[in-house]
């Protein structure tokens, strides 16, 4: 509760500022009304969500938006989510918010149409036919041209992969955000590269 | 494939990208794709795709565009703190027994039981593992408080 317009000082303050407090203790000062909380937790976390999102956009504000999104739809759960989290569980909240980092990035993949969702054969056929003027162009052409192929993917494999290179996080580490095993998690990915073998094609170097 | 299973190659190809792999895992890597033209020609392949996937180096304009949001400094309000399942089932559970206190024409007062009642439903529904199969699935069912834009958090174009 604040008091004449300034924060309310919990007793986890110090704690925050030091930056010692688990992500889950952070949750609870911020359903408690700590305003410094989330700030925190932001700090923290926002160059993972960053990354995971970043593919599937085209321009940088569009990833900062969904950065931005990704915390509010987590936050926005808070009331109803974070009560049933063990939230004494070291990283519940951290696998909580990658994963809502991933939908949302899939989501706005899938509605927004930002960019034509074309066939991957088109789209391997004109850039193997023209490479364009400037090596940014290929580049632009290589990211749609893998944007395409992953929205294609199946929910797990596309989850797996973005966690793992996008992410840069170890299979250990997947397979605890998403509830599965080490060894799923490695075989989703191996069934994914494959995938994206076959429909890249020539895409690939 | 002996020791190397053929399901998790390209896994084991990303984690030698990224320096993951112990040195024994490394050396049964390479003798095996030395001896299997097969694998080693699966692995060239495989390597391929890993290096168009990766990701390039995150752009200055990228990350003027994330600091302009200042997302840390709208926190979002809690929308209901301290309102647990837990809290309202133990609040039920008390309506309920007020109700059959005051009820006219019982004989018998109902036996009041105690605690045990709600600790194991509690544990069963808040276990995690139920928590994360319901609101992310691969079947498209969620959560509702994580409601996303559209349909579901998975969209139609999954296969």
């Amino acid at each position: 509760m604040a008091e004449s317009g300034v924060p309310r000082q919990s007793g986890r303050l110090r704690l925050l500022r030091a930056g010692t407090a688990s992500d889950e203790a952070l949750v609870r000062a911020h359903l408690d009304g700590d305003e410094t909380a989330f700030a925190e937790l932001v700090e923290r976390h926002q160059r993972l969500v960053h990354a995971l999102v970043r593919r599937y956009t085209r321009t940088a504000d569009e990833s900062a938006d969904l950065v931005q999104k990704a915390f509010l739809r987590a936050f926005a759960a808070a009331g109803r989510a974070f009560p049933r989290m063990r939230l004494s569980e070291e990283g519940a909240f951290r696998a909580w918010l990658l994963r809502v980092a991933v939908n949302v990035a899939k989501n706005h993949a899938r509605d927004s149409r930002r960019w034509r969702l074309e066939p991957v054969e088109s789209v391997e056929g004109r850039a193997g036919e023209s490479p364009g003027p400037t090596d940014r162009l290929e580049s632009e052409q290589r990211r749609a041209l893998v944007r395409a192929a992953l929205v294609r993917l199946t929910n797990r494999q596309r989850q797996v992969l973005t966690l793992r290179i996008d992410g840069d996080l170890p299979f250990a580490e997947v397979a605890n955000i998403l509830g599965i095993t080490e060894n799923n998690a490695k075989v989703h990915f191996h069934h994914a590269v494959r995938r994206l073998r076959e429909w890249l094609g020539g895409g690939v170097p | 494939m002996s020791g190397l299973p053929c399901e998790t190659l390209a896994a084991v190809l990303s984690e030698r990208r990224s320096g993951e792999l112990a040195p024994g895992a490394e050396r049964a890597l390479q003798a095996h794709l030395a001896g299997c033209a097969r694998c080693s020609e699966e692995a060239r392949t495989l390597e391929g795709v890993l290096e168009a996937l990766a990701p390039p180096e995150v752009s200055a304009a990228e990350l003027q565009a994330l600091a302009s949001r200042r997302i840390g400094r709208t926190p979002p309000r809690p929308a209901h703190p301290h309102w647990g399942v837990g809290t309202l089932v133990v609040a039920a559970a008390a309506a309920a027994l007020l109700t059959l206190a005051i009820r006219p024409g019982v004989h018998h007062p109902p036996r009041v039981t105690t605690a045990p009642v709600q600790t194991g439903i509690d544990d069963d529904l808040f276990a995690e593992d139920v928590f994360l199969d319901d609101d992310l699935s691969d079947d498209g069912a969620e959560l509702d408080a994580l409601t996303l834009e559209g349909p579901g958090i998975f969209g139609n174009l999954d296969r």
